[in-house]
């Protein structure tokens, strides 16, 4: 017990400190995500059979390839493209448009649950596809999907420990520096399972808020 | 009738197929300012197929709609004449209103943001009035007492009287009715035809779809008979119910008005 306070007395700072990066990270591709991903399962249900081709090639892109390929192609590509950003920018923009491609497909699911009338009664008092699908759809639809979301976002923060192979200095890269100075990676890694089950405990309390509140303003 | 008005709607030569089924063969009607037109048929005959057309639910095979100056047209004559049915929809809609047998309220919005929306977000209207418009319209449906309750708390009847609500805050000039009756329980049938009725005595003009032959006998003062994708019947309720032409309606009647 003495030794494991010791170790984690030296090591929590630095965990701390990645425990912010991975929480800025996971916060950041989330929220391009949901922006993204509606956009992208918005285009999915186009009548634009171009558009909607699009969308299904990203969705195919980035649901069919390893996200770790991914993630080295962005850290590789993007200077080859004259694009000179941080390793931190990388990891956010590489996974925030890998969790939209799956809110894509959650969206898209969740859209074919409306009943077709909610559809035709937009139609029918004049709205526009867009209307409709902004202001009676979608919400009625996010209702349906945050359970799925959840798990997804959840899988986000999992996967932001990737980034630790681009140098970005999240928590699962700090927990291999405290195990350099310690040499106790058993107590290490038990402390960083402990903190990184934390940050999710946050999304799934938060997503119990929001059904919570769904449920009162009843559907 | 007097012929000389101009008809609000006017059907020519209408047909509607899905694939090889052909729902809708060649209907003509026109229908005129005030007027209520009870469409009544057997299951399957059309009458849904006919009115989702005339908003442009769905698409036409072939024929033409004329309402309130502009057109639809039927894609099998020419395949552009989609994307000029689209425009000509926008325009529709905003004259033509539509009241649903499952009613397909707005479940995440309460009974008054639902009157509220569209003349809100489509017409862009002024909140403020728009909201004391909608507040009168839902006491003329009897539903003032339920402006902030959502859908999921009324009974069919209190919903389907707030769709009839919800169209009439666009000021239409004609509302289509199908069987908006038929998915409630018996004890409220009553309070939504009576809405209906005080609409009809107010002049405004509706096509009801209806199994009703109560109200199609007392409000409508023109019933049509559907059968097999044809309007067979066209007339006032009492040469179509009393004295129809056609051995096909008999038969219908027979069966219906004996039970
Ligand atoms: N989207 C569709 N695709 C294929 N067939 C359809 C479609 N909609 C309707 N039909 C068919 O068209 C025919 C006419 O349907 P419609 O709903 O217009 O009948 P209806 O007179 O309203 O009947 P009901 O009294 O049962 O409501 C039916 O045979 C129906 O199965
Ligand atoms: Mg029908």
């Amino acid at each position: 017990m003495d030794e494991f306070m010791h170790v984690a007395e030296i090591a929590l700072p630095l965990l701390l400190q990645g425990l912010g990066t991975t929480a800025a990270i996971s916060v950041l591709s989330i929220l391009i995500a949901m922006v993204l991903g509606s956009a992208v399962g918005y285009m999915c249900l186009s009548k634009n059979k171009a558009v909607e081709l699009i969308a299904r090639a990203f969705i195919k892109i980035f649901r069919c390839t390893p996200f770790m390929v991914q993630v080295y192609l962005a850290y590789y590509g993007l200077p080859a493209l004259g694009l000179n950003v941080s390793a931190f920018s990388t990891g956010v923009i590489i996974l925030g448009m890998y969790t939209a491609a799956y809110t894509a497909v959650i969206l898209e699911s969740g859209v074919s649950a409306i009943p077709k009338g909610q559809f035709e009664a937009s139609y029918a008092m004049g709205m526009s596809r867009f209307k409709t699908m902004v202001r009676i759809i979608f919400p009625q639809t996010l209702k349906i999907i945050v359970p799925s979301l959840t798990g997804q976002f959840v899988q986000t923060v999992k996967d932001s420990s990737i980034l630790s192979i681009i140098t970005v200095a999240e928590m699962t890269m700090m927990t291999k520096e405290a195990i350099g100075i310690t040499f106790s990676p058993l107590i290490v890694y038990i402390c960083a399972g402990v903190l990184y089950w934390a940050l999710n405990l946050v999304i799934e309390f938060a997503s119990r808020c929001i059904e919570k509140h769904n449920n009162r303003v009843a559907i | 009738m007097a012929e000389s008005r101009k008809p609000v709607i006017s059907v020519h030569d209408l047909a509607k197929n899905y694939g090889e089924l052909k729902v809708l063969r060649k209907i003509d009607m026109d229908i005129y300012k005030g007027e209520v037109v009870s469409v009544i048929g057997p299951s399957g005959s059309g009458k849904s197929t006919f009115l989702r057309c005339l908003n442009y639910l769905e698409e036409l095979t072939s024929g033409e709609i004329d309402i309130g100056g502009v057109s639809l047209k039927g894609i099998d004559e020419d395949k552009h004449n989609k994307k000029l049915n689209e425009k000509a929809a926008k325009v529709i809609r905003k004259n033509v209103g539509m009241v649903f047998q499952q009613f397909n309220l707005w479940p995440h919005k309460t009974v008054l943001e639902n009157v509220m929306e569209c003349p809100v977000q489509v017409k862009k209207a002024n909140k403020e009035e728009t909201k004391k418009k909608a507040m009168e319209l839902l006491a003329r449906v009897g539903m003032d007492g339920k402006a902030d309750a959502y859908p999921t708390q009324l009974s069919g009847g209190q919903q389907q009287r707030v769709a009839i609500a919800r169209t009439l805050a666009m000021e239409p000039e004609v509302i289509l009715f199908d069987e908006p009756t038929s998915a409630l329980d018996p004890e409220f049938v009553g309070e939504v035809l009576n809405v209906m009725k005080d609409l009809a005595q107010a002049g405004m003009t509706m096509i009801v779809v209806t199994h009703e032959m109560g109200f199609a006998a007392e409000v409508a003062n023109r019933v049509c008979f559907m059968d097999g994708g044809y309007v067979i019947e066209d007339g006032t309720p009492e040469e179509v119910f009393k004295h129809p032409k056609s051995d096909r309606a008999k038969q219908f009647f027979s069966k219906i008005l004996n039970v």
